[in-house]
């Protein structure tokens, strides 16, 4: 131990002096000057043991004793703490259970939305018409058409097509439309399929111009009459006219296939016009042919989705 | 100093008995403590007055705010830092009070406040008791500075370990025993005029 420590430690040597003391005379005998410390730190211990000490009076303790005992036990008002959970738990309970509401929509219903959407832009552009509209988006794309009835120029008709184009559930969808060279083609097989149908009127709009308008929706679904037929509830609950309208829009548009293809053996209808004739076959009750076209629309990541909830649809039907 | 007896209940026991109703618990701790505690006070604001009051002001805390002792500190370190705290309040008021000079006269009168005021100091009885020798200490011990005397009187009355008394106090344990170390020289230097005296009663501390 040097100085330094044993200048530390002086306290506690003159406690252990008591028990050691050898061991404490030893550590001292090697330094004078902390046996010259120890001491004085000793005698003065001595001689303050000496202050006295005087008692506080009876009377102040004895309203202390009063005082405690008059104190009550203080119960702590209960915490309904796991009912008051922190905010931001809050929030994740309620984000996550938004999640779970998103999550478990059906995806058929959701399918069934998509084509509600496009349909009566469709039926108006092949001036097919008949399907019962849905409540909102279809108002608002008659508001649209009515508006954009007078297109000035070209470019003009494009911007305010693109609007109706993007009005459709999937923007990916839209985007993929503004796609010229995919639009020419489509544009160009529309017209093959539509060629034996009834040529659009300018009273609806439409013609060749108006093609740009429609065309987003008529990719969307292809033939709305079909859509109609697969997931519309409301057009197999309708009118009995309405159907035997979509019926025979359904017999135009196969009619104009089969004729399409005479003419041209290596005619290979596109992904949406399988899906299409898929439809109008499953329309027509030609469940063979409906699934030879849907299997083949649902080789495609385009049509997949919609080939294969038609293709559910067809099957579910069958078994009924 | 009372030694405590080991089979004695550790103070934060009876600090929960008394919480959960048990007054006799309130009681062995106020028996334990009221003495120690009292000189505390009463050496770091050396008035008695003052010190009563103090005394039973630090004890009303005690039991209003004894559901709010934790248990992760002793029971003294909490009373301590109580009774310190209220002993810094007192002399931060002293500090700021304006006192009328004990050594000018009153208007109107030949006798200096301090000779017209009665006497604070030591009584007779207190004389009597404890001898001269006690009360010289007891002034020594009053004349430290407040640094080295509150280490000194919560070591030396209370007998809390160091790292107790720096726990009160807020500084270090080697700082505490310096501070020890001063006070018991400035204590050592003021009483040697008087080590005779010491010396005498050595001797008889130890036939007791």
């Amino acid at each position: 131990m040097n100085c330094e420590q044993c200048e530390e430690q002086v306290f506690e040597l003159i406690e252990r002096e008591a028990v050691d003391p050898a061991g404490v005379r030893e550590i001292l005998d090697r330094c004078p000057n902390c046996r010259v410390l120890f001491d004085e730190m000793k005698a003065a211990l001595v001689a303050v043991d000496q202050l006295p000490l005087e008692d506080p009076p009876t009377r102040i303790d004895a309203d202390i004793l009063r005082a405690a005992m008059m104190r009550r036990g203080k119960v702590k008002p209960i915490r309904k703490r796991a009912l008051q959970a922190p905010p931001w738990a809050m929030a994740a309970v309620a984000l996550l259970a938004v999640g779970i509401g998103v999550w478990a929509i059906p995806r058929d219903t959701k399918l069934a939305t998509e084509d509600e959407v496009v349909a009566p832009v469709a039926e108006s552009d092949q001036n097919v018409v008949a399907a019962p509209k849905p409540a909102t988006a279809p108002a608002k794309l008659d508001e649209a058409m009515s508006a954009k009835a007078k297109p000035t120029s070209p470019l003009e008709r494009a911007r305010r097509a693109e609007p109706i184009a993007k009005t459709p559930v999937k923007p990916s969808v839209a985007r993929r439309e503004r796609a010229p060279a995919k639009r020419k083609a489509r544009r160009s097989s529309a017209r093959q399929l539509e060629a034996a149908g009834p040529p659009p009127t300018e009273t609806v709009g439409v013609g060749a111009e108006a093609m740009d308008m429609a065309e987003a929706p008529a990719e969307e679904v292809g033939a709305a009459d079909a859509a109609r037929a697969v997931v519309s509830p409301a057009a197999e609950e309708g009118a009995k006219a309405e159907a035997d309208d979509s019926e025979l829009a359904c017999k135009k548009t196969i009619g104009s296939f089969e004729e399409r293809r005479r003419g041209d053996a290596d005619f290979r209808p596109g992904p949406e016009q399988q899906l299409a004739l898929g439809r109008c076959y499953a329309k027509l009750g030609d469940e063979k042919r409906a699934r030879t076209w849907l299997e083949r629309a649902a080789a495609h990541a385009k049509t997949r989705t919609r080939a294969q909830a038609a293709l559910k649809e067809l099957t579910t039907g069958g078994a009924r | 100093m009372r030694e405590r007896v080991v089979s004695d209940p550790a103070d934060e026991d009876l600090l929960g008995a008394y919480r959960a109703g048990e007054n006799g618990a309130f009681e062995t701790l106020l028996i334990r403590y009221r003495r120690p505690l009292f000189n505390f006070l009463l050496r770091s604001v050396r008035d008695r007055g003052r010190a009563e009051e103090l005394y039973q002001d630090v004890w009303m805390r005690v039991i209003e705010r004894c559901d709010e002792f934790r248990g992760d500190a002793k029971f003294s370190t909490w009373l301590y830092t109580i009774a310190r705290n209220r002993c810094v309040d007192h002399q931060r008021k002293m500090v700021f009070r304006r006192h009328a000079s004990l050594d000018a006269t009153a208007p109107g009168s030949a006798q200096t406040l301090g000779e017209r005021v009665p006497n604070p100091g030591p009584s007779t009885d207190r004389l009597a008791m404890r001898g001269a020798l006690q009360i010289r200490i007891a002034e020594e011990v009053e004349q430290l500075p407040e640094d080295q005397r509150e280490v000194f009187l919560l070591r030396q009355v209370q007998g809390l370990a160091f790292k107790e008394i720096a726990e009160i106090v807020g500084v270090s344990a080697n700082t505490v025993k310096s501070r020890m170390r001063y006070a018991l020289e400035r204590l050592q230097n003021g009483l040697s005029d008087l080590e005779e005296h010491v010396r005498e009663l050595e001797p008889q501390k130890h036939e007791l």
